[in-house]
């Protein structure tokens, strides 16, 4: 069962007035099968962050659908909204987007407070996390105490305390070194080996290459898609490599 | 460079800053306008003409108004500097930015100059224009709190106008050094970079906690157990400081505390609503404390002050009563050239003279003198001694003139007395040694009918009247105290006059009975009455001034909190928000956030009021009576248009504050606001990339 429908989505985005109109989104449509990994690449300004911040209904769309499980809430209110985002999305940064005011450990249960859950159960949740993420020493630390893969791992935890129907990815490893990316990916490919659904937006097509199934997005449309099938991870970077180059020959065919 | 386009981009950095700058500028214009009115009272024709007084003590206020201005002129040396610190402060980026583009710090500095140039130029201006056209109102308002008749016509003073031009020219001169200073010293790099470094949870400083508990709990003490004015004259400067230093501290220390504590508690600390709160006010006490602290000081200050001038003005007219009895109150000294009925003698005949018809005339003589009260009864104060607190006015009057002044019977054998105390319960029965005799006090007397006889200049002090047999028995109580000391035998007499007296009339009278009767006090209700609100509506008139004055300097530090606070808190709530944080939950938060911040000052402000109105009390019945009643009433009133107006304000800012952090109608705006000044400075680089070539 697919537990994210996206049905054309359009956006478009009015200055002010009105005179002029940016197409950020024509039409894209695509769904995530539960328990996938996808991956969307794209050059900036090809609308992923646009199409993320629908997916995770930051924003609304012009036109088109998005249906989590099922359910569109692009219809919901403001309210509502974010009372769902915070039920069924969690979310990754790429500049993390942890409260530097918090602890380790209060900005992982910042979700559960948010819920308005009994502070008891909140340490159960948070235990096994932090041992699986190898942060289990840090969460007395303030973000600003530890380095970056952590503070990522951290924003990680404290996605995935709800246990998320998707957890959505934005650039994960972009400000990370190439040792803590790597690292952050195979924890990321962990995660999904577990069941997790996992959608992430990125530039890089290392990070693309650990994913099931990576969409290019081009001028605000799916523009190609490519499965893992039972490729190997280097020849699923090779293809990935392969196909950024069409895009860039075809973006500059274009020009 | 082209300081055409120089000016262009003064103009547009103050557009985009327009809202820092707009407090700025106005609040500068009313420091300007406040002290240029001042200023110009001091000249105005309707209080001094030509070297003559307009009406009786006008020279009091225009002293005032000096004191006054001073004072304006010292607040605003701190308001401007400290608002021209915040305006900066939001625009060391854009200067840091005109750095990296190519502008030279000369070139900078002259978009300062044009910016300082424009902010001082409207607010002087401004201020002195609206000053100008006030001033005739003010004196109306001046002329109805002193309640003298309404005058015509209206008054400029040039040096009034060019005193504060100068004076605030020199201020904001000050400010732009300041300001060239911070553009030279820094380079581009680090004035552009003003990322959060992130920082420690703050630690509780236990020390300042305990010394601020301490602080405190003096201060209040002292304030608590004051019970007469001379102890309140001690004690209050010294409470005043303790309870400061206990604010200063308590804020620093006692939030944190507090703060720390809820955070322990589990349970409260792990519900949305607190968990945000809790965190973010830890944080921003750490930055904040001191400047609430002051916040509180300067509410307190305003609180007080308006206390002050508004029970003086209720008080007024019970004062002038009690202080005058009767409408014309003449006293002497009884002695051998001078007898009480020569006086009287003296005073029918002036009045027959002149004209003037007494009514309800009485007439007395009596003993004044100073004592200290001991345990056992009253002894002689010791000509060399400063020690106030033990000393009462004492009067001693015979039965004759007893029963001739009051109308009352008075029968006493020697060693007996009727005896009044002010301040000591007095029963029949008691004994009492009186200079070192020992007298046994046959009846306790009320005060009615012997409120003539006080001396209105010894208020300050508790009142014992006894009333002796006759004046073998007064020669007897008086026997054993040195011939140096104070006391005398006086006379009084008191009467309401028929019809007003006109000032030559007075002074006629005056002049005939000091000729005839040596050195005579005559003092006239109407003439007193006028001097008293000249005096103290001269007081209150600047009082009100001061404390408007505090009350937008509050506003202005609360406003510019707020908004740099709002600043800091747009990233922390976009994460939230990104969390999950419902819009409502996060207006829920923020007020309750908000409401602390703004409220936490003035409510200890009203807290450190209500602990001082009793000490304040005391303090001001040194220079007036003070009627407990009304006296808690100013209170009252008074901290209520306080919270009143402090509340408008929260409401004000608050709404900015939101804007700020969470307005999403407002991102459009602000969008639009980034791309306006991006290419503003688009148009730079080009213009500095063309002045390379």
């Amino acid at each position: 069962m697919a537990v994210l429908e996206v049905e054309h989505v359009k956006k478009v985005y009015k200055t002010k007035m009105g005179i002029d109109s940016v197409t950020a989104l024509k039409d894209v449509h695509f769904s995530v099968e539960k328990g996938e990994f996808v991956a969307i690449m794209g050059e900036s300004g090809s609308g992923k962050t646009t199409l993320l911040n629908i997916l995770a209904s930051l924003d609304v769309p012009t036109a088109g659908k998005v249906l989590v499980n099922g359910k569109d809430f692009s219809a919901l209110k403001d309210n509502e909204r974010a009372i769902m985002r915070r039920n069924n999305l969690g979310f990754i940064f790429q500049d993390f987007n942890l409260l530097d005011n918090f602890t380790i450990e209060d900005n992982i249960k910042l979700p559960l407070v948010l819920a308005g859950e009994d502070h008891r159960t909140m340490d159960d949740k948070v235990a096994p996390l932090v041992k699986e993420l190898g942060i289990a020493d840090l969460i007395h630390k303030y973000p600003y105490e530890v380095s970056g893969g952590q503070k990522q791992r951290t924003a990680v935890a404290r996605a995935l305390i709800t246990k998320p129907q998707i957890l959505l990815a934005d650039e994960p490893t972009g400000a990370l070194d190439s040792k803590a990316a790597t690292n952050l990916m195979h924890q990321l490919r962990d995660i999904h080996k577990s069941g997790q659904t996992i959608l992430m937006v990125t530039h890089s097509n290392v990070a693309a290459s650990y994913a099931d199934r990576v969409m290019f997005i081009r001028d605000g449309e799916v523009f190609h898609q490519i499965y893992r099938g039972n490729l190997k991870r280097s020849e699923m970077l090779d293809k990935i490599c392969d196909a950024v180059t069409v895009l860039m020959r075809g973006g500059e065919d274009s020009e | 460079m082209n300081n055409n386009l120089l000016s262009k981009l003064a103009f547009t950095g103050l557009k985009n800053n327009k809202k820092a700058v707009l407090p700025y500028v106005l609040v500068s214009a009313i420091t300007v306008m406040v002290f240029h009115i001042l200023q110009s009272l001091i000249d105005s024709k309707f209080l001094v003409n030509n070297g003559k007084t307009a009406f009786y003590g006008a020279d009091y206020i225009v002293l005032f108004m000096g004191i006054g201005s001073i004072a304006v002129g010292i607040f605003s040396v701190i308001f401007i500097l400290y608002g021209n610190q915040f305006v900066m402060k939001g625009r060391k980026k854009e200067i840091g930015l005109y750095g990296v583009l190519g502008l030279s710090k000369k070139d900078v500095s002259f978009v300062l100059f044009i910016e300082n140039l424009i902010m001082s130029a409207s607010a002087i201006v401004g201020g002195i224009l609206a000053g100008t056209f006030l001033n005739k109102l003010m004196v109306l308002l001046l002329y109805r709190i002193i309640r003298q008749p309404m005058v015509k016509g209206m008054d400029f003073s040039l040096r009034a106008t060019i005193l504060t031009a100068v004076f605030f020219s020199i201020i904001y001169a000050v400010c732009f050094i300041y300001n060239v200073l911070t553009v030279r010293l820094g380079n581009p790099i680090t004035i552009l970079k003003s990322e959060n470094i992130g920082e420690k949870e703050p630690k509780v400083k236990y020390p300042l906690l305990i010394i601020g508990v301490l602080a405190i709990a003096c201060g209040y003490f002292l304030a608590v157990i004051a019970d007469n004015t001379m102890v309140a004259l001690n004690s209050l400067f010294i409470a005043i400081i303790f309870v400061t230093l206990g604010t200063y501290a308590l804020f620093i220390a006692g939030t944190i505390f507090v703060l720390k504590m809820l955070k322990k508690n589990k349970n409260y600390y792990y519900k949305t609503k607190h968990f945000i709160s809790i965190s973010n006010l830890m944080f921003r006490m750490k930055h904040n404390a001191a400047g609430l602290a002051s916040i509180c000081i300067l509410s307190t200050a305003v609180i007080l002050l308006l206390v002050c001038s508004t029970s003086l003005m209720m008080l007024g007219e019970q004062n002038i009563d009690s202080m005058f009895p009767k409408d014309v109150m003449v006293r002497g000294v009884v002695n051998e050239n001078c007898s009480l009925s020569d006086a009287d003698n003296a005073v029918d005949e002036v009045l027959k003279t002149v004209g003037i018809t007494a009514q309800d005339r009485s007439s007395v003589s009596f003993y004044m003198d100073v004592c200290d009260v001991e345990d056992d009864g009253l002894s002689v104060h010791p000509n060399d001694s400063f020690d106030f607190t033990k000393l009462r006015s004492i009067y001693i009057v015979t039965a004759e003139q007893y029963e001739l002044y009051t109308g009352k019977q008075a029968s006493l054998a020697p060693g007996e007395i009727y005896r009044y105390s002010s301040a000591d319960d007095v029963k029949d029965g008691d004994k009492i040694k009186i200079f070192g005799n020992e007298y046994s006090v046959k009846k306790s007397i009320d005060e009615s009918g012997l409120e003539e006889f006080f001396d209105s200049s010894m208020r300050l002090f508790g009142k014992e009247v006894m009333v002796v047999a006759d004046n073998n028995e007064k020669s007897a109580m008086l026997a054993d105290c040195n011939s140096e000391e104070l006391g005398e035998d006086l006379f009084y007499i008191g009467f309401n006059a028929k019809d007003d007296i006109s000032d030559e009339q007075l002074q006629t009278v005056r002049d005939t009975l000091s000729g005839k009767l040596g050195t005579v006090m005559c003092r006239y209700k109407e003439e007193e009455r006028s001097s008293f609100y000249s005096l103290y509506g001269g007081t209150f008139f600047v009082g009100i001034f001061l404390a408007a004055l505090f009350l937008i300097a509050t506003v202005m530090i609360i406003f510019y909190k707020q908004m740099s606070e709002g600043m800091e808190d747009k990233k922390r709530f976009e994460i939230l928000s990104n969390a999950g944080l419902s819009d409502k939950e996060a207006r829920g938060v923020i007020k309750s956030q908000v409401m602390l911040m703004f409220f936490l000052p003035v409510c200890t402000a009203i807290i450190h009021i209500i602990f001082a109105s009793n000490i304040l009390r005391l303090f001001m019945a040194a220079i007036l009576i003070v009627d407990t009643f009304t006296f808690n009433m100013a209170v009252a009133i008074v901290s209520l248009v306080f919270l009143g107006v402090y509340a408008l304000v929260y409401r004000i800012t608050s709404k900015q504050y939101y804007n700020i952090v969470y307005g999403e109608k407002k991102n459009n705006e602000s969008i639009k606001e980034n791309r306006e000044s991006f290419v503003g400075n688009n148009s730079y680089n080009q213009c500095g990339a063309g002045n390379r070539a």
